[in-house]
């Protein structure tokens, strides 16, 4: 009995030591990431990133499934590895150790990457390389600022079909731009209203379906339901904008808050992603049957 | 046991040094904001020391050497609150120059010439970018454009020549990016690239080619850069 446990100790105290040194670093960065998620406290920039609610647990959850074939993985001999994993720690070190918000962020899977590659090599990078994708898609970083001066088009292009689909309705709708004048009354279609954030959400829970579905294998599921992702996620931002020019033009504000910044907006969301299961499923139906003929 | 032990420190080297490694970390980065109660340096990207003065330049006005100005006030254009000076100097030529500087430490710059176009119903055409300054003072690029409001088929509103470019201690760019990686530069030797969005309106004939109006504009687009930069955006703030 006391043998067994002894050794159960020197079996496991290195990686307790590990687990419990990354809490200690990032534990208080991820509960900065939840709270400027759910209470939308941080930035626009920052809630580009809120698909990390449910991408990093499951990154977790993933990581934890593959805890034996890590175990059993040979520890990693190889000089490469291990001189991109410890030039990789170095950087995710300093990048910490900055404490500047990008820096400290990009650190998180900088770090996580390095551990792996350190301990065991190639193929322990290659075990978790999903789990760590997952991890590095969902850390907050300046790309949406960066790219919000280049979503002009897109936004012309929002603002001119919700226009002509209110128009369609018998309303009173002018397109100038990215403005529309409904009613005389002035709707921007604003950088961030270009529905670039549902679509990286949309883009991100479908990975995670893919691979909880098992589709990921396939690649021509793969490029449809992609595919089928962006332009649902696009129509559907179509509609919700004009249904914000609507709700404007005809003065009930209530209702444009509800939906542009209350939960109708997560109303949306919620029913945007539900879509992209019924997608999954539906696709998935098509293949099986396409499957079952070819055989 | 203490045999076990080392013999399992012997087999776990990499990983072990790893935990020293990491328990370094800790002891350097993260313990100080345990200490403090949670405080993280992390949380806010390093403070721009000059907002008093930016927001006091809101209420006072820019005073421009050479140039008088006539009117001043706030205008609201898109989401912020410009402040929108009427200038004239000794020849009458006459020019409206709209400044917005940073509010707040976390507040970049993002769209605020689509803004403008916005607010004015402009029609932009002849855009290009045009370098100015001096190798002391330091370069900055401005762009530089022409904007009118059509008003119908035979009517034309004022035209005007423009110049555009968000200011900041030594440089000043239109992108929001060249903003962005400068000042991302600077916040790692724990300074900031604090920015006053400018400008610069001055009317010219109907639809008339600005390149003749390019040796009026170009030195009090000079002007307002030295000035920002001599009352705001000093360079050791």
């Amino acid at each position: 009995m006391r043998t067994q446990r002894l050794s159960l100790i020197e079996r496991y105290w290195t990686d307790v030591a590990l687990l419990g040194l990354l809490a200690l670093l990032y534990a208080p960065l991820l509960v900065h990431w939840y709270d400027g998620w759910l209470r939308k406290s941080i930035s626009t920039e920052h809630e580009y990133f809120s698909h990390g609610i449910i991408g990093l647990p499951f990154a977790a959850y993933l990581a934890w499934t593959n805890r034996k074939r890590w175990q059993r993985l040979p520890e990693d001999t190889t000089g490469r590895s291990k001189l991109i994993g410890s030039l990789l720690l170095l950087f995710a070190g300093i990048f910490y150790l900055s404490g500047l918000p990008d820096a400290v962020n990009l650190s998180f899977p900088m770090m996580l990457t390095a551990i792996c590659l350190w301990l065991k090599g190639f193929e322990g990078l290659k075990l978790q390389g999903f789990a760590l994708c997952l991890v590095a898609l969902a850390t907050p970083n300046e790309i949406p600022y960066l790219i919000a001066p280049y979503t002009l088009p897109l936004q012309v292009f929002i603002a001119g079909t919700a226009g002509f689909i209110l128009n369609q309705f018998g309303m009173n709708a002018v397109v100038q731009g990215i403005y529309l004048f409904v009613n005389d009354r002035i709707v921007e279609v604003a950088p961030y209203c270009a529905g670039l954030k549902m679509l990286f959400t949309s883009l991100y829970v479908g990975l995670m379906l893919l691979y909880w579905t098992g589709n990921w294998k396939h690649r021509s599921f793969r490029t449809l339901f992609f595919t089928a992702t962006i332009v649902v996620s696009v129509i559907a931002n179509i509609i919700r904008n004009t249904f914000l020019a609507f709700f404007h033009g005809t003065g009930q504000e209530q209702a444009f808050h509800w939906l542009h910044d209350g939960w109708g907006g997560d109303v949306y969301s919620a029913g945007m992603l539900g879509l992209l299961v019924v997608l999954s499923n539906q696709l998935e139906q098509f293949f099986v049957s396409d499957d079952s003929s070819s055989v | 046991m203490l045999t076990a032990f080392s013999k399992s420190l012997r087999w776990q080297f990499p990983k072990v040094l790893l935990i020293v490694l990491l328990a370094g970390l800790v002891c350097l980065g993260t313990l100080p904001g345990y200490l403090a109660g949670g405080k993280w340096r992390w949380q806010a990207p390093p403070q721009v020391k000059v907002l008093r003065d930016l927001k006091e330049l809101t209420k006072t006005g820019l005073a421009i050497p050479g140039w008088q100005t006539l009117k001043q006030k706030t205008q609201t254009i898109g989401e912020h609150e410009w402040l929108q000076q009427e200038l004239s100097d000794a020849n009458q030529t006459k020019a409206t120059l709209l400044l917005l500087p940073q509010r707040g430490s976390t507040r970049q710059p993002q769209v605020e010439w689509t803004d403008i176009n916005g607010f004015k119903g402009w029609r932009t055409d002849s855009q290009r970018q045009v370098e100015l300054g001096s190798q002391e003072s330091g370069r900055f690029t401005v762009q530089f454009l022409r904007a009118w409001t059509p008003l119908g088929a035979e009517t034309l509103s004022q035209t005007y020549a423009v110049m555009q470019w968000y200011a900041w201690t030594n440089g000043g760019h239109p992108s929001p990016s060249r903003w962005f990686f400068t000042d991302r530069f600077l916040q790692w030797q724990n300074r900031r690239a604090a920015w006053v969005a400018v400008s610069l309106l001055l009317p010219i004939e109907p639809l008339d080619d600005v390149e003749k109006y390019r040796s009026t504009i170009e030195p009090l687009a000079q002007t307002v850069q030295s000035t920002l930069m001599t009352k705001v955006l000093r360079p050791d703030a």
